[in-house]
């Protein structure tokens, strides 16, 4: 595989770079900088895409190298593979889904499917980790593990056949995230299912709940035992029940018995009882009847005796006896009395008739007007003269009111006549107040365009900020362009690094000390002392090996600066010294360069700013002095007819229209007072006529209305009190003819009643008369009740006493109830006999053979008293079965969850040991494909070493005592008797390590084919003769393989 | 006159079939009415007496419940005598304690106790450590009745608390001597007028008790007993062989699990065991088996127990990782069934494909 040529579109720093590559060795003499392993990156970006490991900058090469400079992202190659052109072109988005990638055959000159976006591996076939482990050597040392899996399945050659040593990790991820879903592990040593825990768990309740067992039996022992006791007890009990029927049986005769006598004895105590009350009615028993007819005469004596006894002559008897005399027929009297009665209401009609035509009150009224009125009333025509003559003087009153100004135009005019208290302003003073200020608005107007624009005072603004503390020189300016120039200067010299070797130098004192020493030695052999000799020789050895040691070392490559001590101070002092100038005038002094042509452009437009300002600022201050006095003025006359109001610049024609307004206002209220005069004199004449007139009939009042309304009144009432009076004369005398025969009748009908008083109203007699003989009336009526009452009475008393009589000489002696009470005793007694006749008969039919019996068991009492002492026993029994069954219901209980449990455990119990089985399953599995994985691991190995030590023994030339190299090709070298870490050697020696070993893993790698080889700068570390040589070894592998050597010193050029 | 000889119910037992919870108690119960069954096919068929010869309940696991259902069925056929020897499992005395037990409830202690039905005669012991050589002697003798006896125990030539005596039994009148202990059915010559019988458990429980299950149904007539072995299991279990060998893939081998399964009810429990040949190409995952077959049946079981047929002369010369695993797999002393798991797995996981463990 041959590549051809690039083209770098945009990646990382690099932008639009082109570049070819020989088939043999490609040198691309590149400065620091310029992105060298940018274009390694690259080549392995062509074939691989870009890869992410992480999200850092490091671990993330599309964060990595993402453009500089923005635009496309990625670019071209053009490479050789098995005979045929083919160029790979891939551009990158922001996530891999968003990549670009195609390939053309470019000897056909046409699209290719030969290989898809794995590239890499389809060429290589090596994941891009392992290619850049290979193929590309990088500027900076890196001895650990280079073995990934992928190159060593590429250095077993296996990757032809099968991709399982590819695999090797996925299986192993596999087995393991099986293993973990196992649910076991690791404890105290042992593995252990996950289950372990509630297996315990299930295991401890398991045996607190076997632990009950035990007592569980006892339990259920007990309550055999006190079953059984239960069982003798209720035999025992059943016993004694069945003495006590026996003994109730017992009882029942005797009861019987007792009964059976009893009933015996009752019939006859009542037939006794009989007898006895037959002895005493020898006549026999009345019937219940007749008793009771006489009970009822008995009753009607004693009520008709007392009523006879209660009722007492009435109280107004003697009025009933002397009514009989005056009034023998009282109906007659009666309707004599409604007919005077009608007679005596007609007369008093009359009577009321003729009252009622002439009050006296009347006759009062008109005498008191004849004395005021002695010559007659005033007539309607005067009267109606005068009430014109009033109605015209309060027409006269109407306009004299209307006759002066209105409330609001007597406010104002006040208002004004205060303002102008010191007389109306003039018109001259007026126009020369508004002359004014239109100066003064022309003045404003042009003191606000002596200004700078907005945008130009915003800048002056900004540029004042930014010179706040001074403005710089031209020359300071050009002075520090001139310093950036040689800060530039300088800093590229101190960036070229130049690289010389030193030797160590030997140490002279140890060395000098140990000649010393070894001469003294040397003297005490010679004078026979052996043993000081040998110590002093051996102190001389050691002291010279000390000396003598760091000269044996290598020489040490040392890498210095091209810029001079001074210079770097200059430098230093330079760039202190701008970036002080800088930063009094901009935040920051990046890009000094550009920062001094700003200052210099800032400078000239803040001065010419500058100058402007400070002109308009002169006009600005002329202008409001003049401004200031106008106003003055203006404010001075406003305060004179405004005092204590705020200023009001247009007052000057609401002054003139208010001097204007106060004028009119005093010509109005001149006219009006003129009027009011002339009113008044009319109304005084008018007012002294009224006066003359009411006087003469007596009204002198002041309020001349109300006087004339009051004669008028008094004179309507005199003429009508003048007609009325004529009128009552002529209609008295026909009254009189009709009220003369109702009197004659009224008093003769009184007389005949001896009744007539003279002078009384015949009413009042009527009345009298008819309450006499209502009188009579209710005393004649209570007299006759009486008198029928004693009659009625008195017959009944007698017919009682008759009855009662013969009912004693017919039953013998004796009282009525006595009587009654021993016939209905007789009655109840011969009841009684029937019914206990009948009850000792029904008896004896029920209990043929009663006698009484006799019985050798204990008492009822004693029997019942044993029954319940073992009816106790038995409920004490009860409840101590009671007791233990619910104590063996409770442990049943939880007994009965051991079936549950065992189920449980046996699948807990059985499905950990599945999980143990298959953890040691896939464990087993694992171990197993490790050890394969090692087993071929040694097959590579030794093809790397002796690839490693043909190029060491060429390259360090046989300073490498033994090597080691594990699986994981990681190299140990034998130094001073021990291996020791690629890292532990000098960086030079490390480096020369480090490319040995990548020629050896490519050689190894690709025995075959010829891939390129990728160095950046591999050998800045190797002192001249070491680079000597890594060249001429990269000579001899390009004439095998296309190398590319990137390099950035001339002095390390092939 | 019918008898039904009956043993080993063992209710409440646990399920040796590895069931999930819910099937162990759906079979659980489906073996206590079981016995409910046997009660109303008792009533039905007038059988007199049902001989329980031991191992009703299981050990310790007896809980109220069952103890209840039983008792409940036996006062629900009150004309059929129940005639129970306890055997090593009827462990839990107190099953039976402080219960109302029913008239025909009739349990035979630790010393002969004879039941007579007309010229039939039912003796019973309950054997224990004390009694275990004694029983011989006071077997009863029960003149002129056909005899039958009841005895729990592992038969043999040697007495013991559960071992069974035979050649003391022999010649002792013996029509019938009806055995629990063992959970299958079968029946022997006694002597040369009596047999002994093994009912076998009435429900399988473990795929080690596989086959019909039931009891046997005795009719004695003329002082002869003849037995009737009656399959009465609500399932059976089933242990199926499928020879896999030559078959590749898992659609080949659950058809030829489905062939071996033919004819079996799917209310029945089915053990398949895979056997024969298979080769590193074979794609076997028990797994997936045994979802594929799991509903087909009540309840199933895959297991694998095919060889791998390797040669690693093979592998002599492969030197790629897979060929170093196989040696390293074949060369270590690890038995055949364990080297076929490290192998198929090993290469599964290589081959990235999921892992069948």
């Amino acid at each position: 595989m041959i590549l051809k040529r690039c083209h770098i579109e945009n990646f990382g720093t690099l932008s639009g770079f082109d570049c070819e590559f020989t088939p043999g060795l490609t040198v691309l003499l590149r400065e620091n900088g310029f992105g060298k392993s940018t274009l390694a990156a690259f080549i392995k970006a062509m074939f691989y895409g870009l890869q992410k490991d992480g999200n850092s900058l490091e671990k993330n090469e599309r964060k990595r190298f993402e453009p500089w400079q923005g635009g496309k992202f990625g670019g071209f190659l053009e490479f050789s593979a098995n005979g045929t052109d083919y160029r790979v072109t891939r551009f990158f988005g922001k996530t891999a889904a968003k990549d670009s990638f195609s390939l053309w055959n470019l000897t056909k000159g046409s699209p290719s499917t030969d290989f898809s976006e794995q590239l890499g591996e389809s060429l290589f076939h090596l994941d891009a980790k392992s290619f850049a482990r290979s193929t590309y050597l990088s500027q900076f040392s890196d001895s650990g593990p280079a073995a990934t899996t992928s190159i060593q399945a590429k250095l077993t050659d296996l990757v032809e056949d099968t991709s399982d040593l590819l695999n090797f990790d996925t299986a192993m991820k596999a087995l393991k995230d099986a293993r973990k879903k196992l649910g076991v592990s690791q404890k105290a040593g042992s593995l252990v299912p996950n289950t372990r825990e509630e297996l315990l768990a299930l295991e401890m309740e398991l045996a607190d709940t076997q632990s009950r067992i035990p007592e569980l039996d006892e339990i259920c022992r007990r309550i055999d035992e006190e079953n059984a006791a239960a069982a003798r007890e209720s035999q025992a009990l059943s016993q004694i029940r069945d003495q006590i029927h026996q003994a109730a049986q017992f009882e029942k005769q005797a009861l019987a018995y007792q009964q059976e006598q009893v009933r015996r004895q009752k019939v006859s105590d009542t037939k006794s009882d009989i007898s006895a009350l037959d002895a005493r009615h020898p006549q026999g028993y009345p019937p219940l009847k007749e008793i009771e007819l006489q009970k009822q005469h008995t009753l009607l004596l004693d009520r008709a005796a007392a009523h006879l006894h209660s009722l007492s002559r009435p109280e107004n008897a003697e009025i009933a006896e002397t009514g009989r005399q005056r009034f023998p027929n009282p109906e007659q009297t009666s309707r004599e009395l409604e007919e005077a009665q009608r007679k005596c209401t007609l007369l008093e009609t009359l009577t009321a008739q003729q009252g009622a035509q002439w009050l006296p009150q009347e006759a009062d009224q008109l005498e008191a007007l004849n004395r005021r009125f002695p010559n007659g009333a005033p007539g309607k025509e005067e009267r109606a003269q005068l009430a014109r003559n009033l109605r015209q003087l309060q027409d006269l009153q109407i306009q004299m009111d209307a006759a002066v100004l209105s409330a609001d135009d007597r406010l104002e005019l006040d208002t004004l006549e205060t303002r102008f208290s010191r007389g109306l302003p003039t018109e001259a003073d007026l126009t020369a107040c508004e002359q004014n200020r239109e100066a003064l608005r022309a003045l404003r107007q042009k003191a606000e365009s002596c200004r700078l624009p907005q945008e130009e005072e915003a800048s002056y603004e900004a540029l004042r900020r930014t010179f706040a503390s001074g403005v710089p020189s031209e020359e300071d300016i050009q002075a520090q362009r001139q310093s950036c120039r040689r800060i530039a200067q300088l800093e590229g010299r101190k960036s070229t690094k130049t690289t010389q070797v030193e030797k160590p130098p030997l140490k002279k004192a140890p060395i000098l000390i140990g000649i010393l020493l070894a001469l003294a030695g040397a003297a005490l052999f010679l004078f026979r002392l052996p043993v000081p000799g040998a110590v002093l020789l051996a102190a001389a050895s050691i002291s010279l090996i000390l000396g003598l040691l760091p000269g044996t070392q290598s020489p040490r490559t040392v890498t210095t600066s091209a810029i001079t001590q001074e210079e770097n101070q200059e430098l230093y002092d330079r760039k202190s010294a701008l970036e002080d100038f800088l930063l009094r005038f901009y935040q920051d002094a990046q890009e000094p360069d550009t920062k001094l042509d700003w200052l210099l452009r800032d400078r000239d437009q803040y001065l010419r700013l500058r100058e402007q300002q400070a002109r308009y600022s002169g006009q600005q201050e002329a202008l409001q002095k003049e401004i200031l006095e106008k106003g003055q003025r203006l404010r001075a006359f406003y305060a004179a007819y405004f005092p204590g109001r705020p200023y009001d610049p247009g007052f000057v024609s609401a002054l003139r229209q208010q001097a204007q307004a106060l004028t009119q206002l005093r010509l109005r209220q001149g006219n009006l007072l003129a009027r009011r005069k002339e009113l008044e004199a009319q109304a005084a004449a008018l007012r002294h006529q009224a006066k003359e007139f009411l006087s003469r009939y007596g009204q002198t009042g002041t309020d001349l209305a109300e006087a004339a309304a009051a004669l008028d009144r008094d004179s309507a009432r005199w003429e009508q009190l003048k007609e009325k009076q004529a009128a009552v004369r002529s209609a008295a005398a026909e009254i009189q003819a009709q009220a003369q025969p109702l009197e004659e009748a009224l008093q003769a009908l009184l007389e005949a009643y001896n009744c007539f008083t003279p002078g009384v109203p015949y009413a009042e007699q009527l009345s009298s008369l008819r309450r006499q003989l209502d009188s009579f009336r209710q005393a004649d009526t209570a007299l006759r009740q009486y008198e029928d009452a004693v009659a009625k009475d008195r017959q009944t008393v007698e017919a009682a006493q008759k009855n009662l009589q013969r009912f004693a000489s017919a039953w013998g002696p004796g009282t009525l109830s006595q009587l009654e009470a021993d016939t209905r005793a007789r009655l109840q007694l011969e009841q009684a006999l029937v019914e206990h006749t009948q009850d000792l008969e029904t008896f004896l039919n029920q209990n043929p053979h009663t006698e009484c019996p006799a019985s050798d068991l204990p008492d009822q009492d004693t029997l019942n008293r044993q029954e319940a002492q073992l009816r106790a026993q038995s409920d004490e029994t009860g409840k101590t079965l009671s007791s233990l069954r619910e104590k063996r219901n409770r442990l049943q209980h939880q007994v009965d969850r051991i079936p549950a449990l065992q189920d449980q455990m046996a699948a807990l119990e059985e499905s950990g040991k599945d999980a143990l089985e298959k953890y040691s399953l896939l464990t087993g599995t694992m171990d197993l494909l490790e050890t394969a994985r090692e087993n071929l691991a040694t097959g590579y190995v030794g093809t790397v070493k002796t690839k490693f030590l043909t190029y060491a023994d060429t390259l360090l030339q046989g300073q490498l005592d033994g090597i080691l190299l594990d699986k994981e090709l990681t190299l140990h070298v034998d130094a001073q008797g021990e291996p020791r870490e690629v890292a532990a050697f000098s960086a030079g020696t490390a480096d020369s390590l480090m490319l040995c070993m990548r020629l050896a893993l490519v050689d190894a790698l690709f025995p075959g084919e010829k891939p390129c080889l990728i160095l950046d700068d591999p050998f800045v570390n190797l002192d001249d003769d070491h680079t000597k040589k890594a060249l001429e070894i990269l000579k001899e592998i390009s004439k095998g393989r296309q190398v590319i050597y990137l390099v950035c010193n001339s002095s390390r050029t092939v | 006159m019918k008898l039904i000889h009956c043993a080993d119910l063992h209710l409440d037992s646990p399920m040796g079939t590895h069931m999930d919870a819910a099937q162990a108690s759906k079979r659980n119960t489906e073996i206590i009415h079981s016995f409910l069954r046997l009660a109303e096919y008792a009533r039905e068929n007038a059988v007199r007496a049902v001989l329980i010869a031991g191992d009703l309940f299981d050990g310790e696991r007896v809980t109220r419940r069952t103890v209840e259902e039983i008792l409940d069925a036996i006062v629900k056929t009150p004309e059929v005598d129940y005639l129970y020897i306890p055997g090593n499992h009827d462990g839990a005395a107190r099953a039976l304690s402080d219960r109302a037990l029913p008239p025909n409830f009739i349990r035979f202690p630790k010393q002969w106790k004879t039941v007579t039905y007309g010229d039939i005669a039912v003796s019973g012991i309950e054997m224990c450590r004390e009694n275990a050589e004694s029983l011989y002697g006071t077997l009863p003798q029960p003149e002129g009745a056909t005899h039958i006896v009841m005895l729990h125990g592992q038969v043999g030539t040697a007495s013991g608390e559960d071992l069974v005596n035979l050649p003391l039994l022999q010649n002792r009148g013996i029509a019938y001597l009806a055995l629990g202990h063992l959970h299958s059915f079968c029946v022997n010559r006694l002597d040369s007028s009596g047999v002994y019988a093994y009912c076998g458990c009435l429900e399988g429980r473990g795929f080690d008790e596989c086959g019909p299950k039931g009891f046997v149904l005795l009719e004695a007539e003329n002082g002869k007993v003849t037995p009737t072995f009656v399959p009465f299991a609500c399932r059976e279990l089933h242990r199926v062989d499928v020879d896999i060998t030559g078959l590749q893939k898992n659609a080949q081998i659950f058809q030829a699990m489905q062939e071996a399964a033919k004819g079996i009810s799917r209310e029945h429990m089915v053990e398949f065991l895979l056997q024969g040949h298979t080769s590193l190409d074979t794609d076997i995952s028990v797994d997936y088996l045994q979802n594929l077959i799991g509903d087909r049946f009540f309840f199933t079981k895959v297991k694998n127990l095919t060889t791998l047929a390797l040669d690693p002369k093979d592998y002599e010369n492969d030197i790629s990782l897979k060929g170093e695993f196989i040696r390293l797999v074949m060369s270590s002393d690890r038995s055949e069934e364990e080297k076929a798991r490290l192998l198929r797995l090993g290469l599964l996981a290589l081959a990235g494909e999921e892992l069948s463990l």
